[in-house]
């Protein structure tokens, strides 16, 4: 259960209309890179049900393994045509040496009596041959695919006409039959038709080379863009050539399981195959451009293309209807794969924020004389700076045991400000990534929250390792969310484990703000342990978790829900471990990091201000919808971020006493603020500096790395 | 003559078309050749049958019959005759004709042939695109124990029956004729071109063999061009064009398809030779091929009759379907007539125009 | 072809490059003039003026297409529907004569079916933005099936006797001179004055050269992509009307032939590059003459019509190696269809 929901008070219905959003399964679904052929794949199997349901005799296991025998070749030919089209290139020539390979097999076979493993053989290595004069020329000689595969294609076309003028009498009284030939042509492996059987383990096989192997990215890369392949060190050349080898040995597979299933040299084999092939690649949804396809994708067109020419075929259809439909569904599916293209990105936009209802009591007044303990002041002016404009985004900062100041920047940096006054700056750790939340463990590493990576570790030398950057998936979320996206705070347990929350886990550091928009829970709480190095995801459905601090004994984790404006407590130990329960509701702006104070309270830096504007667009998330689909970025209402405070809080959740900068001047967003020897330290998201005030009642000694691990000498 | 019929059932076509004919003598005698057909017999017409009763049979054994018909291609004359001709017979007999048109494509044609039998038609009827294509499925068609009566051209595989010319003998017969016209004592430059269908075809391969037989016997004749134009008209027209300059003597020219020979005739109209170059052409009764050879394009055409060879098809169906022999048991031919036909020298009724279709009254 | 301004001068980039490098035509032309002295001296009735007259005839046809090509070319496009184009509209010309029609109306109508899938054509690769490669594939499809299902009632469409005028442009000669020649000049001299001499010409020329530059320098880009397929089309009508004049009729099965590829030879092979704003008129003649001169040669050889096509084919890729040195392209940017 979603701590999400305790919180919300509305109609059941509408709560969970919002909770379970079509919308938000469509627009992960969009971004799957399995989805690209589905709607290839739904027309596959709609014409399968179509024809079942509209011819006789369709859906029955002898029709199913004849078609399977009569499709497999046609398969063969669409793999080969695929490698080549995803390798930014074409290969015409794929039905003239299906064709050239038919008759060269009947006639090995049949007139010079060769064994049919020589056979085998001989065939491949003609079209591999075949394959290595259109790879030598694209690849070396740089010439046009489109121009030089149509050059072959012609002369072969000959050339086959040629032999077949030669051969055709001898071979049409030739009748040589031997058991391995009918195996190949009209044999069965595990109840398939042997051709489609060995057309199966060849796109397997195929399937994970192309996209699990080196060679196959090498392709890939190079259909995407030949110069970043080339700069990249891929040798563009002969890759290209064993593309085209690999392509005419695939059509000359096809066309030895022709010769050997139908023994015909007519001079009409293959004649056209190649526009289907290419008709089926396309249908399939590999990309034209290039760089984007796999083997699944082409004998999903295959099948398509087959199945409908078959189908109309067996309705009677006039053969010129069937090219004409053949080529109407060729149109659109180009004309969908090239605005699809152009336009994915942009829909997934469209549709990817998807808000939900949160509902929040009014909020508190924060008014210089309203009387409550979040009154605003000007508190925060008094501060003083520390590495003004040298220093960006200090989004959470840390003292260690020599006083030294860190802090995370923009720059994916940790710096460290030491010297009476802070005034030496140096670049503690290059981690990368957008470092947030910090701590130190026991043994003083640093450890921190990187936006982007995961958590890592700063030994106090420096050296950066990596603590852990994925927890445990969930079964039914679509979106991957085993690796960790946005890290956000962290803290440490007695017994080492490093608590930190991972604020939402579909959007980015460049656009945390819009799961403001959207308010769902998207967030967790994880719990890692440097013993077992073993990562858990504690509580999943949290709404933007962001500060986290483990309550003074020990026994519990604090952690803010930014969008919900409430702090909760889970237990870790004692009776209630494992429960989760309210710590501070309805604040009245959105808490960010939370930290211990030395009187044993808590401190909590709130980095924008609630709005009853706002409150009023979170209870209606519709309205939200339409803001996101009609009006510009620029234009949309989004949470305020803009000016915040700190506040105290007791162990009971009681607020105390707050600090503000009304101007914004000094401190506008508030992300951070850490106690140490009676000074209060203060970083911000977007700041330029790092600020501290004097606490004049806090304890001078007490500082953070003592109160978690005790004083060392 | 490697294609023809390996094992023909020794049956008069006089016993076939009785079958379907409003006598009384239909299945008077057990085919013989094969052991299995020994045994067939015909039991409702022993003992004092009466034309009633037969009537009744015949109308048992072919009403709503459904014959499948697979052309190479529709919008041929060849084909178009065929097909209209074949359907007005059958359903003139209550049968039914079912038609694909895979369009030239021969994946199409054969996915056409192999769904027909997984439908399982009464009869079945291809024109081949080649001798080897559909061999493995009329063997599956026959396993079936569908008849299967292949047109024009015979597979290797030999099924019930194959309807259409004898290839070698329209060669031969071609032959003679240029051999007659510009061959020794002809006075002519003994020059021909000839202009082959596809290559690779049986039925163009096997009317090249038996002509140049005949021609190569006539030290006079000289074959000055022989390529193959595709069945295509303007190809044919090219190719003779280009002939035509370097021979402008030249005797005859002789194509293997009279649709595709128009292309050569046109050719030899523009170059002024008309009349002085002969145009031979073997072919079907097409309206097109009627008005060449009155137009004078055409010297010469030997017809084999494409409408009659629809009326066999429908007889061995209907003879097949009365008797209820299993296809295995008859391996018959019925060769096609030929006809020599000129300018003012030929019967009208040899030429069908499709859009005056010669249906029987039902 | 009096015009004596240089095809690739029109192009207007690169003048000062090109006249220091030889051009791809004046290597064709040099070629073809060598293989004809060639053919001259080793074949006897090759160097006849009846034989150069069949000669140009028999590739007259070829050449019409070829120019009809090359304008969708010159504009960086293709159009792989152009014979199926060209067999539809003038069988529909025909069937139109024989139920009656005067040759005009018919072949007017012949026309209006070609520009009319010329548009669709254009519209479909200008707004739709599919690669003209396969839009045109995939419409030939289109045109072939629905043409021959509802236009048309056959296969072959046969010339009516009575059209004996309409025969002439197939089969009759002005002063010696065969009338399909004449056609291939008249439309060779049309497109050439178009392409040269006309603000639309040039628009092509920078349409092929670089579209965003045409675009941006406020040429309507994709109307005149359309225009474009339009003019190839209606081109293209007219070497059907003339191929159907010349053998009195039109068979549909030439859409599955080979001719296809033979316009794109002869347009590649004069030097109008496929990636667009090369070329010209001349290059389309050029290229026709040394294939003309090449099937000739080899007819009158007795040569078998495949290995015609293979030669056929040895020479493109020659072309097409050459053309690579000539215009070495960035083909590391390069694209399907380009």
């Amino acid at each position: 259960m979603s701590v999400a929901s305790s919180s919300v008070n509305g109609g059941l219905l509408r709560r969970l209309r919002y909770r379970y959003s079509a919308r938000l399964l469509l627009s992960e679904l969009l971004g799957k890179r399995w989805m690209e052929p589905a709607i290839p794949f739904a027309l596959m199997i709609g014409l399968i049900v179509w024809f079942s349901m509209v011819t006789t005799n369709y859906a029955t296991l002898g029709n199913a393994q004849q078609l399977g025998r009569e499709f497999a070749e046609a398969g063969f030919v669409a793999i080969a045509m695929a490698l080549t089209v995803i390798s930014g290139g074409i290969d015409l020539s794929v039905g003239a040496v299906f064709a050239l390979a038919n008759l060269a097999a009947l006639v090995f076979f049949q007139l010079y009596q060769w064994p049919v493993g020589l056979v085998i053989v001989a065939t491949l290595a003609i079209g591999a041959g075949i394959g290595a004069i259109n790879g030598f020329l694209i690849g070396y000689m740089r010439t046009r695919p489109f121009l030089t595969t149509l050059v072959t294609l012609i002369v072969l076309r000959a050339t086959v006409d040629l032999l077949g003028q030669h051969f055709s009498i001898p071979l049409a009284m030739a009748s040589r039959t031997s058991w391995t030939w009918d195996v190949l042509g009209v044999g069965w492996i595990a109840k398939l038709p042997s051709n489609l059987a060995i057309l199966g383990i060849v796109a397997i096989v195929g399937h994970f080379l192309l996209s699990r192997s080196r060679p196959g990215w090498h392709l890939t890369a190079i259909g995407s863009s030949r110069k970043a392949a080339r700069h990249a060190g891929i040798r563009v050349e002969r890759v290209l050539f064993l593309t085209y080898v690999m392509s005419g040995t695939l059509a000359a597979a096809g066309g030895l399981f022709y010769a050997a299933r139908l023994q015909s040299s007519g001079s009409d084999t293959g004649i056209g195959w190649e526009i289907s092939a290419l008709t089926a690649v396309v249908l399939g949804g590999v990309s034209l451009a290039g760089g984007r396809g796999t083997v699944a994708r082409a004998l999903i067109g295959a099948v398509i293309v087959f199945v409908l020419v078959n189908g109309l075929v067996r309705m009677g259809f006039p053969g010129a209807l069937s090219s004409t439909a053949l080529g109407a569904v060729l149109l659109i599916a180009v004309g969908i794969d090239v605005k699809w293209a152009k336009n994915r990105g942009k829909a997934i936009q469209k549709i990817y924020v998807n808000p939900t209802m949160v509902e929040l009591p009014p909020s508190p007044s924060i008014t210089a004389d309203g009387g409550t303990a979040f009154a605003e002041n000007t508190r925060l002016q008094a501060s003083e700076e520390i590495g003004l404009n040298q220093v960006q985004g200090p989004e959470d900062i840390i003292l260690d045991r020599q006083d030294r100041l860190y802090c995370g920047t923009r720059e994916g940096w940790v710096l460290r400000f030491s010297g009476p006054n802070f005034e030496h700056r140096e670049v503690f750790a290059r981690i990368g990534g957008r470092p947030l939340g910090m701590a130190f463990d026991r043994d003083d590493n640093l450890i921190v929250c990187v936006g982007g990576m995961g958590l890592y570790g700063v030994t106090p030398a420096g050296k950066i390792y990596k603590c852990t950057d994925q927890t445990q998936r969930s079964l039914l979320k679509l979106n991957d969310d085993s690796r960790l996206r946005l890290a956000d705070d962290c803290d440490i347990a007695p017994d080492g484990t490093v608590w930190f929350s991972e604020a939402t886990i579909r959007y980015e550091m460049h656009s945390w703000f819009l799961d403001g928009i959207e308010g769902r829970a998207n967030g967790r709480l994880i719990a890692w342990n440097p013993k077992t190095n073993k990562t858990r995801t504690v509580i999943k459905n949290a709404v933007f978790p962001n500060g986290v601090c483990v309550a003074h004994d020990g026994r519990s984790v604090l952690f803010c829900s930014s969008w919900l404006c409430t702090i909760y407590r889970h237990w870790i130990e004692g009776p209630k471990a494992g429960q989760t329960e309210v710590f501070a509701e309805n604040l009245p702006g959105y808490p960010d990091n939370l930290n211990r104070s030395s009187d044993g309270g808590y401190w909590l830096a709130m980095v924008g201000i609630r709005s009853p504007t706002f409150d009023l667009m979170m209870r209606h998330p519709d309205v939200r919808q339409r803001m996101i689909k009609q009006l510009p970025p620029d234009e949309w209402v989004y949470p305020g971020i803009n000016n915040g405070c700190i506040v105290k809080f007791d162990e009971s959740g009681r607020a105390l006493e707050s600090m503000w900068d009304p101007g914004g001047t000094k401190h506008a967003t508030v992300t951070s603020m850490r106690e140490h020897k009676g000074w209060l330290y203060i970083g911000g998201l977007e700041n330029n500096r790092i600020g501290r005030v004097r606490l004049p009642d806090a304890d001078p000694a007490w500082n953070g790395c003592d109160a978690y691990w005790g004083a060392k000498s | 003559m490697t294609l023809r019929m390996t094992a023909v059932v020794a049956m008069a076509s006089a016993v076939l078309l009785a079958g379907c004919e409003a006598g009384t003598r239909s299945g008077q005698e057990a085919p013989v050749g094969t052991a299995s057909t020994a045994q067939i017999k015909a039991p409702s017409l022993t003992g004092g049958d009466s034309s009633a009763n037969l009537q009744k049979r015949v109308d048992q054994a072919l009403q709503g019959k459904t014959i499948a018909w697979v052309p190479i291609a529709l919008g041929i004359p060849l084909a178009d005759i065929w097909t209209q001709v074949m359907r007005s017979e059958a359903e003139a007999r209550g049968m039914k004709l079912e038609v694909r048109d895979p369009n030239w494509n021969t994946t199409a044609a054969l996915q056409a042939v192999s769904s027909l039998i997984a439908e399982k038609p009464d009869i079945l009827v291809v024109h081949n695109p080649n001798v080897q294509l559909y061999a493995q499925e009329l063997a599956r068609a026959e396993a079936a124990g569908i008849p299967v009566i292949q047109v024009n051209m015979v597979s290797n595989q030999k099924t019930t029956a194959y309807v259409g010319a004898d290839w070698p003998k329209v060669g031969r017969l071609l032959g003679e004729e240029i051999v007659r016209s510009c061959g020794k004592g002809s006075g002519s430059s003994g020059k021909v071109a000839i202009v082959q269908g596809e290559a690779t075809s049986a039925v163009s391969l096997e009317q090249m063999q038996a002509a140049a037989e005949v021609l190569g016997k006539d030290p006079s004749i000289k074959i000055v061009s022989n390529q193959a134009a595709n069945w295509d008209a303007s190809k044919a027209h090219d190719i003779t064009a280009t002939v035509l300059q370097q021979h402008p003597d030249l005797c005859a020219t002789v194509g293997f398809w009279g649709v595709m020979q128009t292309g050569a005739a046109q050719a030899v109209k523009s170059a002024g030779l008309q009349g002085k170059v002969k145009v031979y052409a073997s072919g079907s009764d097409g309206k097109l091929d009627c008005d060449n050879i009155d137009s004078g394009l055409i010297t010469k055409f030997l017809n084999y009759n494409s409408s009659s060879q629809a009326r066999s098809v429908i007889a061995i169906a209907s003879f097949m379907l009365q008797t209820g022999l299993p296809p295995s048991a008859v391996r018959m031919a019925d060769y096609s007539p030929l006809q020599w036909m000129e300018k003012g020298n030929y019967d009208p009724a040899l030429c069908y125009d499709t859009s005056k279709p010669r249906s029987p009254a039902k | 072809m009096t015009d004596t301004t240089a095809t690739p001068d029109t192009t207007g980039k690169g003048g000062g490059r090109r006249r220091l490098v030889i051009s791809q035509e004046q290597i064709v032309l040099i070629v073809t003039a060598l293989l004809a002295i060639g053919f001259a001296l080793t074949l006897s009735g090759f160097a006849t003026i009846g034989n150069l007259l069949a000669l140009t005839r028999s590739v007259a046809i070829l050449g019409i297409l070829g120019i009809a090509m090359s304008v969708v070319v010159i504009g960086r496009g293709l159009d792989l529907s152009l014979v199926a184009t060209m067999a539809v509209s003038s069988a529909f010309a025909l069937q139109l004569m024989q139920h009656g029609w005067g040759w005009p109306g018919a072949a007017a109508a012949g026309m209006g079916v070609a520009i009319a899938i010329g548009l669709i054509n254009g519209f479909i690769i200008a707004f739709v933005e599919v690669p003209a490669l396969f839009t045109t594939l995939a419409t030939g499809f289109l045109i072939f099936g629905l043409g021959r299902t509802f236009l048309l009632d056959g296969v072959i469409t046969y010339l009516p006797p009575q059209a004996e005028t309409f025969a002439w442009i197939g089969q009759g000669q002005l002063l010696g001179i065969p009338a399909p020649v004449i056609v291939l000049a008249i439309v060779a001299l049309f497109v050439q004055v178009l392409l040269s001499r006309m603000t639309v010409g040039r628009f092509v020329y920078a349409h092929g050269d670089n579209v965003d530059a045409a675009r941006l320098t406020g040429i309507a880009v994709r109307p005149l992509t359309m225009l474009e397929y339009a003019i190839c089309a209606a081109i293209g009508c007219l070497a059907g009307l003339v191929m159907a004049a010349s053998t009195a009729s039109i068979n549909m099965q030439i859409v599955n032939s080979t001719l296809i590829f033979d316009v794109i030879l002869v347009v590649v092979l004069g030097g109008v590059s496929l990636v667009g704003g090369r070329g010209g008129v001349l290059s389309v003649l050029a290229g026709t003459a040394l294939i003309g001169t090449l099937l000739n040669g080899m007819t009158i050889m007795d040569l078998d019509n495949n290995i015609q096509n293979i030669v056929k084919g040895a020479v493109l890729l020659a072309a097409i190696i050459v053309d690579n040195r000539l215009h070495p392209q960035d083909e590391e940017t390069a694209r399907q269809g380009d």
